[in-house]
């Protein structure tokens, strides 16, 4: 565990920093995804799947959680995350997101290539927490629209994401 | 829900970004194990991962992780004398 902490804590204590802003709750929510990732491995087999993902996703349910209750929002789908993120069924591979983690600089330009308003609506509801409606709500912008901005800015990193990594999910 | 209406909205799921009506029909397809969804799935937390990876990295007090093995020595010597 101390060498995975050794790996991975830096970019979730990034992630954590950018959602929360605060290096104290921070520091809290990467020991809490580290001993529930030591109380999962009792629980599931994880062999196979990437431990980086698990921390990833825990680590950002784990700040937005906090920071929705600091603003007295609700966290009623949190918890459903919660069980499905510990789902080997789905999780990506190791060597997929070790091929990320190689990319950082080049996926940083592609984020810079997302247009502003796309590049908005996904800050807020992957580092805020913000649900479709409460971006609308936020922004003051029709909800229909701000469904279009999401859906298009994930598309857009989607379709980058199959170039540089080589990946295609099956045609559905 | 079929699976081709399901194409644009894992990664919000992923984020529950959805409302909870939409979240909850996606949560009970997948639930289903779709094959297709699955790996639809799978490619949905990858993008969700980059996204993640995208806030620069942070460098942890020396103290935190001295802390963390400290609780999960703590937590492995309970759990011996619980079975004990």
């Amino acid at each position: 565990m101390g060498q995975l902490y050794g790996r991975f804590a830096p970019s979730l204590l990034g992630l954590a920093l950018r959602t929360l802003g605060d290096q104290g709750a921070a520091e809290a929510v990467v020991e809490e995804v580290f001993l529930q990732l030591w109380n999962e491995t009792r629980r599931v087999d994880l062999r196979g799947t990437s431990v980086a993902a698990q921390l990833l996703l825990m680590a950002r349910t784990a700040a937005v959680r906090r920071l929705r209750s600091k603003k007295g929002l609700a966290n009623s789908t949190v918890a459903d995350s919660d069980r499905l993120q510990t789902c080997p069924a789905w999780l990506p591979s190791p060597e997929e997101i070790e091929s990320l983690d190689r990319r950082r600089e080049l996926l940083k330009k592609l984020m810079q290539q997302l247009p502003p308003p796309q590049r908005q609506t996904l800050d807020l509801v992957v580092f805020e927490g913000y649900t479709e409606t409460e971006v609308a709500e936020k922004l003051g912008e029709p909800l229909g629209r701000v469904k279009s901005e999401l859906r298009a800015g994930m598309r857009f990193l989607r379709h980058r994401l199959r170039a540089v990594l080589g990946t295609w999910s099956a045609n559905i | 829900m079929v699976c081709q209406h399901l194409e644009e909205v894992y990664e919000l799921y992923l984020v529950q970004a959805l409302n909870p009506e939409e979240h909850a029909r996606v949560a009970e397809h997948v639930e289903r194990g779709c094959p297709n969804c699955l790996e639809r799935l799978r490619e949905a937390a990858l993008c969700v991962c980059f996204l993640c990876l995208s806030a620069p990295p942070a460098r942890p007090a020396s103290k935190n992780k001295s802390q963390l093995i400290q609780h999960l020595r703590r937590s492995k010597s309970a759990t011996r004398k619980t079975l004990a």
